[in-house]
């Protein structure tokens, strides 16, 4: 295995003083100015000062154009780089999904192009060569395309026209979307709007001279009654309010929401004046993510998203594709992804009981810092009123926690305000990991973190305060389940060769 | 199932860190103590001091726990790792997962002969895996092994 890829190629010449002009603002303009300004020298020096930092820039910008290499071997590209420590990247063709030529003006004035190597996870800088000439820049591109199509069978183009209409998987008529509005009601547009009320009132105030006086004018009017029937209007209001907002967010986002299925994919349509379109491709989803409530569960409601592996054009992150479903609807749109399957009649094993008590000690901080606080101010004090529901509701919250495992499947359940039900195919595991926090340790305790791609950096499926034996256990069936589904689809391609696999998850 | 420990090297490497780290923090606590006993502060070097004993567990014991917590398994198909002295982590990497693999040098590393690993996958919150204190062989072995194993995954 010693047929390295000798990275052997500069950069075109031009891109030293390409960098050394992108960058001049900052370093030959900016920093002298900066210089001449705060130390109040003449003209002259600030100009020689500018000077010398060109020349300075440049010989920097020569020395880094000097350090970089990069080849194109049989199998990968290879970019070498560093000024004082040194890199090595390899970037296999398989793991290549496209080559993009970008070219600013400054690249157009030289007649260079920047090339950049995309190869999936989100939108990073995995590889560029930044500048080559145009015409290597359309040789690289050839060179990769040619090699992927040797490697990988070929795929189609991404976008194909539709003649025919696509069979419809979910929509929403207008009667489910008012419903939808109507129970998508948040607390948090509730909170928007007392927070807007309360910059309004304050404005009042200052325009008719303080509080106390509005108050003493209005009960001089109205005795005692006032106050009482002014309270129970205006929450009123307020309610009408909030669930007017959630109505017209609803409606501008979701109306004639749409998703279709063609061979590839799926497609979704949205939106009232912006109409939107996604194509979610079967083969990027990731994890599928049931979210609903108690309220949702109640009228048999729930919302279905999936986490997709984002390619330069194609979408990324979760992405909706029913918002808001019953589980008869739900079904179908899973169906036509051939990885993800809900979960049946399986038994969710929780985690250590010791999560409860841990989710509601971590809180007792926040009441801590608030008691410290209300030493300065009494309005702290009120930190201790979550204290009466948040405990309780983080307790029942935390009491829902559980995951089980099903065959090549890893179904991971949370919440209790807040329900989510994570779908996680263990083959489409980027990394699994154990993570012991110090307290966790106290407790002889370990969360799970089972990597994926497109993942969000808020929201994954995790696995929290499993006792440390059973995580390790866990882990270790994890990965053996990943290890075996693999060499399965390994084997099925050396079977079937070019031909597509439909279904390599059903063991 | 026992952790392969990291190269000695990468210990002088983590030790001259926390050094270079903690001349610069105390290099600073005596120039701010020089400039406040000048104005006449009685409880300068007092600052000095509590700063130097601060600075004793970051700089002399953390390099040497640290250094112990790491290590790592190369199985047939994953790369275990274990690190992290407050809050422990381990991971396994699939090495069919791995995008791409940068191994880098810096001038302490090369000084020290080791070299790092890097693996990156196209996860989220661990999208990047590294790999400190190999020597440069052992590096670019497991690059290649990784290599073989990506070109079965998919070819």
């Amino acid at each position: 295995m010693t047929e390295a890829t000798v990275a052997d190629k500069r950069l075109h010449p031009g891109t030293m003083v390409l960098r050394w002009l992108a960058e001049a603002p900052r370093t030959i303009i900016g920093l002298p100015v900066l210089f001449g300004v705060m130390s109040d020298v003449g003209l002259g020096w600030t100009l020689l000062v500018m000077l010398s930092f060109a020349g300075l820039s440049l010989l920097f910008a020569a020395f880094r154009w000097h350090r970089f290499r990069y080849g194109i071997g049989v199998h990968e590209v290879v970019i070498e780089s560093g000024l004082l420590s040194r890199n090595r990247r390899t970037i296999p063709f398989s793991r290549i999904q496209d080559v993009d030529i970008e070219r600013k003006l400054l690249h157009r004035v030289f007649g260079l192009a920047k090339v950049k190597i995309e190869s999936g996870g989100g939108g990073k800088d995995e590889g560029s060569l930044d500048s080559v000439s145009t015409f290597e820049a359309d040789r690289i591109r050839a060179a990769v395309r040619a090699a992927k199509q040797s490697v990988v069978s070929a795929q189609a183009s991404d976008f194909t026209d539709a003649d025919e209409p696509e069979p419809i998987l979910f929509e929403m008529q207008l009667s489910k979307l008012l419903r939808y509005g109507l129970f998508s009601y948040s607390f948090g547009s509730l909170a928007a709007i007392f927070g807007g009320l309360g910059y309004l009132y304050s404005q009042i105030d200052s325009f008719l001279g303080g509080p106390d006086d509005f108050y003493k004018q209005a009960k001089g009017y109205a005795p005692s009654q006032f106050e009482a029937q002014w309270i129970v209007y205006s929450l009123i209001a307020l309610l009408l309010l909030a669930m007017l907002t959630s109505m017209g967010k609803v409606l501008l986002s979701d109306f004639g929401f749409r998703l279709t299925k063609d061979d590839r994919g799926l497609r979704r349509v949205r939106g009232l004046f912006t109409r939107t379109e996604v194509l979610i491709p079967k083969k990027r989803v990731q994890v599928g993510l049931i979210t609903t409530n108690p309220l949702w569960s109640w009228i048999g409601q729930e919302a279905l998203a999936l986490q997709t592996l984002g390619s330069g054009k194609g979408a990324s992150g979760h992405q909706d594709v029913a918002p808001f479903a019953t589980r008869a609807e739900v079904e179908p749109i899973l169906a036509e992804i051939p990885t993800i399957r809900l979960p049946g009649r399986e038994e969710f094993t929780h985690v250590s009981p010791r999560h409860k008590w841990k989710a509601v000690i971590e809180f007792q901080f926040i009441i801590a810092v608030g008691l410290g606080l209300s030493y300065f101010s009494w309005w702290a004090l009120l930190a201790i009123v979550p204290f009466f529901f948040i405990v309780p509701g983080q307790w029942i919250d935390a009491a829902r926690h559980g995951y089980v495992v099903s065959g090549d499947m890893l179904f991971v359940k949370s919440g209790f305000w807040r329900r989510k039900l994570w779908l996680v195919p263990i083959n489409n595991a980027e990394t699994i990991s154990i993570r012991r926090g110090w307290v966790q340790r106290r407790w002889g305790l370990a969360t799970i973190l089972v990597d994926t791609a497109g993942a969000t950096a808020l929201a994954d499926p995790r696995i929290v305060d499993l006792d440390a034996g059973v995580a390790k256990a866990l882990a270790n069936d994890l990965i053996c389940i990943a290890r075996q589904s693999r060499l399965q689809s390994r084997g099925q391609k050396d079977a079937n060769q070019g031909r597509r696999i439909s279904n390599p998850s059903n063991a | 199932m026992s952790f392969i420990p990291l190269e000695r090297g990468q210990l002088t490497v983590l030790r001259i860190n926390a050094a270079i780290f903690g001349s610069v923090i105390l290099g600073a606590a005596i120039i701010a103590c020089l400039v406040l006993s000048q104005k006449g502060y009685a409880f300068a070097p007092l600052i000095g001091m509590i700063v130097a004993l601060l600075l004793v567990y970051p700089v002399l014991v953390s390099p040497g726990n640290r250094y112990a917590a790491w290590g790592y398994r190369i199985d047939p198909d994953e790369l275990h790792l274990k690190h992290g002295v407050w809050s422990q982590q381990e991971t396994i990497v699939p090495l069919g997962r791995v995008q791409h693999i940068d191994i880098g040098q810096g001038i302490i590393e090369r000084a020290c002969g080791v070299s790092h690993l890097t693996l990156y996958t196209a996860g989220t919150a661990n999208s990047s895996v590294t790999l400190p204190g190999l020597t440069r062989a052992a590096a670019e072995a497991l690059r290649d092994e990784i290599r073989r194993q990506i070109r079965q995954d998919l070819g």
